[in-house]
Order: structure tokens, then C-alpha cells, then sequence
């Protein structure tokens, strides 16, 4: 193992976690992307879209899922619940 | 208020009929329990987090009362809270353009004095959480996961979780060179342009691991359950909602489902009572109300692997048809009664 000269410790610079030799890129729209024409209606605490020229609940949406459980989970969401949002 | 009457006020704490759900306007999931709590009429207040900065709250000593400003209102919700949906709370400035946002310095401070806000709600008594973000967190924990499955005689793969390379091969040729390799905490890798991702991954030779790279941080080295049939199971309560996660193609589910594109499908089905009670029994003694259990069924034996405790389940309400929303209701509605 490579040793800093200084400080007799490992020296562990450019070395990455076993794990990250796997890592694949997160290929979901982040949290925040969503479609345009996606707005949030806050009298209807709801997230609403336009769909064939009509405005309706997004989870009515025909277009697919905005927000897929592949993509949550890419984003760590389903496994990530530190202290609230830490 | 003299004396008798304070304590008749606080006779009320946990009396109320308010149910609060704290998370983001992204978050779709929750648009499913709004339909439903509207349909019922009940009484509920939806905060999304990362809009708190614009409303007024205040807490009070002495006669202790929590108020927030909602558009119908104040709500002291010491006297009205009775159940509290806990989903995924957005942080203040988090969808705010990066040019309008205050400095980074200003934006954790600010985070952080709202943080202990949200979590002082936790004082409030007799509040059914779903679930209480302390317990999610606890629960969160692999080995602990691990630890109480075993307990409640899952079936659980043989496990070894290390930052030793002497320990990786004792174990590999223990499992005959079939091992898998998962973090032991959240495996997403947020670099400043992109975000990755490391899902269960089949180790195919260990010769050229250095020690290095293991010590760094420890790793969840699992046997390889080959064959097998992975099952999604949703608890809430005493309800158990079980998928069947199935290729429709002429593939075969990978090691990781969840990187499977689009030729996946989840078809309810029914666990053995056996299996369900052990599921019911572990989110009730992670202290969680809702938990999203991974299991596996090689040989007719249904293997835990883990759970999610506040999982994803909006995929499973709309494409599979489950009542999820329609039962977390339920419990919210009931509160702790």
C-alpha cells in the first residue's frame, strides 16, 4: 500500500471505493426536471399538465410516468431518508 | 387561561382532525392521498418544504402552540394535528434558480433553523406519523435491517459486510465465486455536473480488488441468488401489497430489477400468510408505519434483502392499480385512535 512520506499514513488520494468501480451514470431527469407544461396548483395541492388541450392532475396523465420509480431510485430517493433532508 | 383550564387545553393535544403532509410539489405520490383525503373531505394541510421560507409559523411557550400559516388560515396544529404524512420534504431554495438563491453559507443556515422546525413537530402527542422520520432513518440501516430479519427468521442471504480483502475471498470461495456487491448506505455519487448510481452488481473476479480500494469504506458482499423471482411488497399497517416483478420480454429480470428500462412488469399476487406476517411484524418493529420490503423467491423460499422504509409506491398505485394512497388514508384518517 502507497504511504505518505510525511505522515507514515496510507495515502489513499487517488484511490476510489470498491463499490465506485461499478457506478453507472443516473440516465432520469433529476428532481427538478420536469415537463414544461407541468405547473404546481396550489388550490388543488396537486401538479397539474396539459394534455390535448386540457389542464389535468399529472397523475391523470396518459404520457407516461414524470417521475418513474427507476428514477427515483437512481436519485436514491428510495433509499435515502437521512434526518429529513441531510 | 388559569390552571384548570390549561389542563383541560391540554386534554386536546392529539384531539385534532388535521393531517399534515410534508413534502415537495414534485413529489406526484402525494397527489394520489390529496385526491383521495379531497373525495373524503377530510380535513388536511399539504406543505411543500421548500416553500416555508413564504409562510409564517411561530411556536409559543408557555401554553405551548405550533402555528402555520396556510391559505385557509392559521392552524395551531397542537390542537389540530392528528396525523402526519412524512414524505419527502423539499428543502428550502432547492428548486429555486441557482442566480435568486442566497449564498450557499445562507442557504444551510437557513435549512438547517427549518429543519429543527419540522422536527420539533415531533413533540406534538398522540400524532400518528407515516412515518416518523427518526424511525425511517434508524430503519434505514442495512445491518440493522438485516439483523432484525434474521431475528424474525427471514431467510436472508448468506452476508458479509467488509472493508477486508482477506474477508471478500474467505467469503467468495465460501459462495463458490458467486457474490454479489451493494453499498451499505445510499449508493448515489452526486458529482457537481453529474449524478451515478451503483446497483447490485454481480462480482465476476476478485483477483485484481486491491486492498485499498475495500478499506476505503466497508461493502455488502451478499451470495448470488441465481433463479430467481423478485417480489415488491408494500406494508402499511396491517396491509400487505405484493407485486410480482416479471420481464415482458424474453429476458430475464436482472440481478437488479431496477435497471431494467421499460420491459418490466408487476403483477399482484399473494405471499404465503407465513412471509406476509413476517413482513407486517418487521415494519411494525422498525417502529415504521409504511415500509417497501425487497424480497426474493429461490426454490420456493422467499429471501428478505431489504426495505425501503419511506419507498416509492406512485409506479405501483398507477400502473399496477393498488390502493396505496386509498390505505394510507385510511390510517391517516384514524390517526392514533
Amino acid at each position: 500500500m502507497p504511504t505518505n512520506f510525511f505522515s507514515g499514513l496510507i495515502d489513499m488520494k487517488n484511490v476510489e471505493p470498491f463499490l465506485l468501480r461499478f457506478k453507472k451514470e443516473s440516465i432520469s431527469l433529476s428532481r427538478v426536471g420536469t415537463n414544461e407544461a407541468d405547473d404546481y396548483d396550489s388550490s388543488l395541492d396537486m401538479m397539474m399538465t396539459f394534455e390535448n388541450g386540457k389542464r389535468i392532475p399529472v397523475i391523470d396523465s396518459t404520457k407516461g410516468q414524470r417521475r418513474t420509480k427507476k428514477m427515483d431510485m437512481e436519485k436514491g430517493e428510495d433509499q435515502k431518508d437521512t434526518l429529513m433532508w441531510r | 387561561m388559569n390552571d384548570f383550564l390549561y389542563i383541560i387545553h391540554m386534554g386536546f393535544f392529539g384531539c385534532g382532525n388535521m393531517i399534515l403532509i410534508l413534502s415537495n410539489k414534485f413529489d406526484i405520490s402525494v397527489d394520489y392521498v390529496v385526491r383521495v383525503l379531497r373525495e373524503r373531505k377530510e380535513k388536511f394541510l399539504r406543505i411543500n418544504t421548500e416553500d416555508l421560507v413564504e409562510r409564517h409559523v411561530s411556536v409559543k411557550f408557555p401554553r405551548f402552540s405550533y402555528d402555520i400559516q396556510s391559505k385557509t388560515g392559521k392552524h395551531d396544529l397542537v390542537k389540530e394535528l392528528k396525523s402526519v404524512l412524512f414524505r419527502r420534504p423539499g428543502r428550502p431554495f432547492e428548486f429555486t434558480p441557482r442566480e435568486s438563491r442566497p449564498s450557499d453559507t445562507v442557504v444551510k443556515f437557513v435549512e438547517d433553523q427549518w429543519h429543527s422546525f419540522i422536527e420539533g413537530l415531533r413533540c406534538i402527542e398522540n400524532v400518528l406519523w407515516v412515518n416518523d422520520p427518526i424511525k425511517n432513518h434508524d430503519a434505514e440501516n442495512k445491518i440493522k435491517q438485516l439483523e432484525l430479519a434474521e431475528k424474525l427468521h427471514f431467510m436472508i442471504p448468506r452476508t458479509c459486510i467488509t472493508s477486508s480483502k482477506e474477508e471478500v475471498l474467505d467469503f467468495y470461495n465460501l459462495c463458490q465465486g458467486n457474490i454479489v456487491a451493494k453499498g451499505l448506505y445510499s449508493p448515489l455519487i452526486e458529482y457537481p455536473d453529474k449524478d451515478y448510481f451503483v446497483f447490485t452488481t454481480v462480482i465476476e473476479s476478485i483477483d485484481d480488488i486491491g486492498e485499498e480500494e475495500l478499506s476505503l469504506a466497508p461493502t455488502i458482499f451478499q451470495e448470488l441468488l441465481s433463479e430467481k423471482i423478485d417480489y415488491r411488497v408494500t406494508v402499511i399497517g396491517e396491509h400487505c401489497f405484493t407485486v410480482r416483478i416479471e420481464s415482458s420480454a424474453d429476458k430475464v429480470v436482472p440481478i437488479d430489477w431496477r435497471t431494467a428500462q421499460e420491459d418490466l412488469q408487476f403483477v399482484p399476487c399473494k405471499l404465503p400468510l407465513k412471509v406476509t406476517r413476517k413482513c407486517i411484524e418487521l415494519v411494525k418493529r422498525l417502529g415504521l408505519v409504511f415500509g417497501a420490503l425487497d424480497l426474493v423467491k429461490v426454490n420456493e423460499k422467499f429471501y428478505f434483502l431489504e426495505i425501503n422504509p419511506n419507498g416509492e409506491w406512485g409506479w405501483l398505485q398507477k400502473q399496477v392499480n393498488l390502493p396505496i394512497a386509498e390505505t394510507l388514508v385510511e390510517y391517516l384518517v384514524r390517526g392514533t385512535g
